[in-house]
């Protein structure tokens, strides 16, 4: 990682953002996004939850005076719910100029992958959570999984609400 | 010239002819028995007009500057021969008033260097030209006085021959180089009545003697003279950077009880401290309301736009309609004003379309043959009431209740027995016309359940009054403001709510009462005489009922809540206050939320839901019987 974090010193001066990525973990797996769409890392506030939605929609928290929505990264891709807990990290990111919430495991670092170091990635089938998956980053001997942020929100029908009583 | 700098021309342009508009309908109404010309009225008319033609000349706007110019001849003439106003004429200036409106809109939206963009424009300025040509030959067989003669040269240069001159040419005739047409232009019509400019105009009287050099600066001199005249009154601000200030100080009234009542303070004895928390409170609240007020403007521009619906709407039909406004100087919320206009535009044109009788069948009720519109406002508490009265002929319950049960909204039988103000309610069911035929000023299917949901989206209500033979009066109530509404903060697990205080009627807290499950998630329980679906929050957005496992209620809170005269229920875990609550919108990536008006902060520093109750009932109840 060391060889990284030292070319992203070297031109630091130049195009700062490019390339960069926010590495972050859920389950034992490696996950990153273009750092440009992020905007802070905080620890997590709470959560005033809304009923009536898709259940990846955790609800909104208050961050300095500003109320903005907060989604379980691992719900958004199917996984099972882990409980917070106080390594539980929110990203604060903004895409087509709103602001949302990601909450993760753990965050890990902010990684330079060069574009030809990207790989489109291979059509995985249709499950739910390769949808959000468009490309892999290899960084020395690991692998890290590229996902598309505005799919995370752009993806209607997962949005309506399941769990409507029968009446 | 700076695009920027056009565009708030533009702005006190509008506000110039707002004015035109008043004035010109003001001075109808005043002639219109065949009294005397208010002189008074002319020359302020006259003056507008002058100031337009001014202005816009300034800015290269010869469309404006050309009609303006001839409608201020038209008022010239008016001055010198009041006798000759007729209807006619003020047609031609209500039009001028239209096309330069027109002009103004399109120079706003697509700037296109300021002249005329439709054939009917030039030939509403030949048209006037004409008529300044026809009076000016009319004039010239009587006998006049040497001053009229001064005048009718005017006139001349303006309309030698109106039918072919094209506008370009039309003033080349006042000037050799056309580069300077817009100040030689002032200059000749200075001339051409220096008697009577001079006197009335102290900004224009120095036209005449400065030299060409200082006739270009002249009218940049003259905007700035009047721009510091408005700013002694008022000052125009972006809205952007008000809102931003209301932002503010919304966090600052939210961050007040966060430090005084710190708990890491909330033990300890501090009684200066308290003193000068207090101290700080007084002023936060100050703020707040000087702030909201700051948004606050009179519904004055709105109701005097009216008058003119009025005039228009009443030649349509061909009624006698006299409006009588009054609370005009009622202040309220700018963002509010302006979505009232649409719903008033639509209640008025009803109320003279299809409420009042022509002036026939009022004579025969033994009526006026004018009727009357009454448009009242006025604040009660944190509301405005705009009443819109009519004496008219009422509305029909039978031919409502036809339509009504055409329309298969009621079953004949029961129709009998409805309350009146339940069958007025239909009136708001959409696509519901009681007008016999589509008319030019309404029936297009644009029905009262637009004005409704217009209103209701400002978090108001629209109620209609009817006596058979009496009137009509619609009854529109909305907040004054939409950025802080008093509410009462509830709590339900781990979630804080929002209920706007308007809407709640009643809390109570429930020790060990019964409640009776009609069927699946349909409670009710027996409030005062009457029962009433309860509920909990979880079952008004579409999750299951806690109250399924509960027959009765302990340590529980009910917020008796109501909406359009129906109740509901709702259970919470703890109320925890009223309080001012700034309202935040909520992020649009929730996208199927039914009920939610919004989100805040509380002094807790959690984010908290505003319930928008009148939704809530009306879903619920729309979805079960009791």
């Amino acid at each position: 990682m060391s060889q990284h974090l030292k070319s992203w010193d070297v031109d630091a001066d130049e195009d700062t953002m490019k390339d960069l990525y926010l590495c972050f973990s859920l389950e034992d797996r490696d996950y990153a996004f273009e750092v440009r769409h992020l905007t802070e890392i905080l620890a997590l506030p709470a959560i005033t939850t809304i009923p009536g939605t898709a259940a990846f929609l955790k609800g909104v928290i208050n961050i300095r005076g500003k109320i903005i929505p907060v989604m379980d990264v691992r719900l958004r891709f199917d996984m099972p719910f882990k409980s917070y807990h106080e390594r539980t990290c929110v990203l604060l990111v903004e895409l087509d100029g709103l602001p949302l919430g990601l909450i993760v495991d753990t965050v890990n670092d902010v990684l330079r992958i060069p574009s030809e170091n990207i790989d489109l990635a291979p059509k995985i089938g249709e499950s739910k959570s390769s949808r959000f998956i468009y490309a892999t980053g290899r960084v020395g001997d690991t692998v890290k999984i590229l996902i598309n942020l505005q799919r995370l929100l752009t993806e209607e029908e997962t949005h309506l609400i399941k769990d409507i009583p029968g009446n | 010239m700076e695009r920027d700098d056009v565009l708030e021309y533009l702005l006190e342009a509008r506000e110039t002819l707002e004015n035109i508009e008043k004035d010109l309908l003001h001075f109808e109404k005043s002639t219109l028995d065949g009294s005397l010309v208010d002189r008074d009225l002319l020359d302020t008319l006259f003056r507008h007009f002058h100031t337009i033609k001014g202005s816009s000349g300034f800015f290269g706007l010869t469309a404006i500057v050309k009609i303006a110019h001839s409608a201020e001849n038209l008022l010239d003439y008016l001055r010198k021969n009041p006798e000759d106003q007729d209807e006619d004429t003020l047609e031609l200036l209500i039009t001028a008033l239209d096309y330069l409106n027109e002009l103004v809109e399109h120079e706003e939206s697509s700037p296109s260097g300021g002249d005329f963009f439709s054939e009917e424009q030039i030939q509403f300025l030949n048209k006037l030209n004409q008529k300044n040509e026809f009076i000016r030959v009319h004039r010239l067989n009587t006998p006049e006085e040497p001053t009229t003669t001064q005048v009718s040269v005017e006139f001349g240069l303006f309309g030698d021959d109106p039918k072919t001159a094209e506008p370009k040419e039309e003033f080349g005739l006042f000037t050799n180089t056309p580069k300077a047409a817009d100040t030689t232009e002032f200059g000749l019509f200075n001339n051409a009545s220096i008697p009577k400019t001079n006197e009335e105009f102290g900004l224009f009287h120095k036209l005449d003697v400065i030299s060409e050099k200082e006739k270009i600066q002249k009218p940049e001199e003259n905007l700035k003279n009047e721009k510091k005249t408005i700013i002694k009154k008022d000052i125009r601000i972006d809205t952007d950077k008000l809102d931003s200030l209301l932002d503010i100080v919304g966090e600052i009234v939210i961050t007040e009880p966060m430090v005084t009542d710190h708990q890491d303070i909330s033990k300890l004895k501090l009684e200066n401290f308290h003193k000068t928390a207090l101290q700080l409170k007084k002023l936060i609240r100050n703020l707040q309301e000087i702030t909201l007020s700051l948004r606050m403007v009179p519904i004055a521009g709105i109701f005097s736009r009216m008058e003119r619906l009025v005039r228009d709407t009443a030649k349509k039909t061909g009624k006698q309609v006299k409006l009588i406004i009054s609370g005009e100087d009622t202040e309220i919320d700018k963002s509010i004003i302006e979505e009232m206009y649409d719903p008033l535009v639509h209640i008025i044109r009803n109320a003279i379309d299809h409420g009042l009788e022509t002036p026939e069948e009022r004579k025969e009720a033994g009526k006026q043959p004018q009727g009357t519109i009454q448009l009242t406002a006025n604040q009660s508490g944190k509301e405005v009431w705009i009443e819109v009265r009519d004496d008219g002929k009422g509305l029909s319950r039978e031919r409502i209740l036809n339509k009504a049960v055409s329309l298969g909204l009621i079953v004949h039988s029961d129709a009998e027995s409805l309350e009146d103000k339940d069958v007025w309610e239909f009136l708001f069911h959409p696509g519901f016309s009681t007008a016999k035929e589509v008319t030019d000023l309404s029936g297009r299917g644009v029905g009262l359940d637009v004005v409704r949901k217009n209103v209701t989206t400002l978090k108001g209500f629209v109620d209609v009054f009817s006596v058979f033979g009496q009137g009509t009066t619609f009854l529109i109530r909305v907040p004054l403001t939409l950025a802080i509404i008093e509410g009462l903060v509830v709590r339900k697990e781990e979630t804080y709510f929002i209920l706007p205080s308007i809407d709640v009627k009643e809390s109570m807290y429930l020790s060990n009462e019964p409640i009776n499950e009609l069927y699946k998630n349909n409670h009710s329980i027996q409030y005062r005489t009457n029962q009433i679906s309860i509920v909990d929050i979880n079952l008004l957005f579409g999750k299951d009922s806690d109250l399924n496992n509960q027959r009765t209620l302990k340590e529980k809170y009910l917020i008796v809540t109501e909406s359009h005269e129906k109740q509901m229920g709702i259970v919470f875990d703890e109320i925890l206050g009223n309080q001012s609550i700034v309202i935040k919108p909520i992020s649009p990536i929730f996208k199927n939320i039914n009920g939610l008006a919004g989100c805040t902060i509380l002094g807790n520093g959690h984010a908290g839901l505003i319930l928008d109750v009148r939704k809530l009932i009306g879903q619920h109840l729309s979805s079960v019987t009791i």
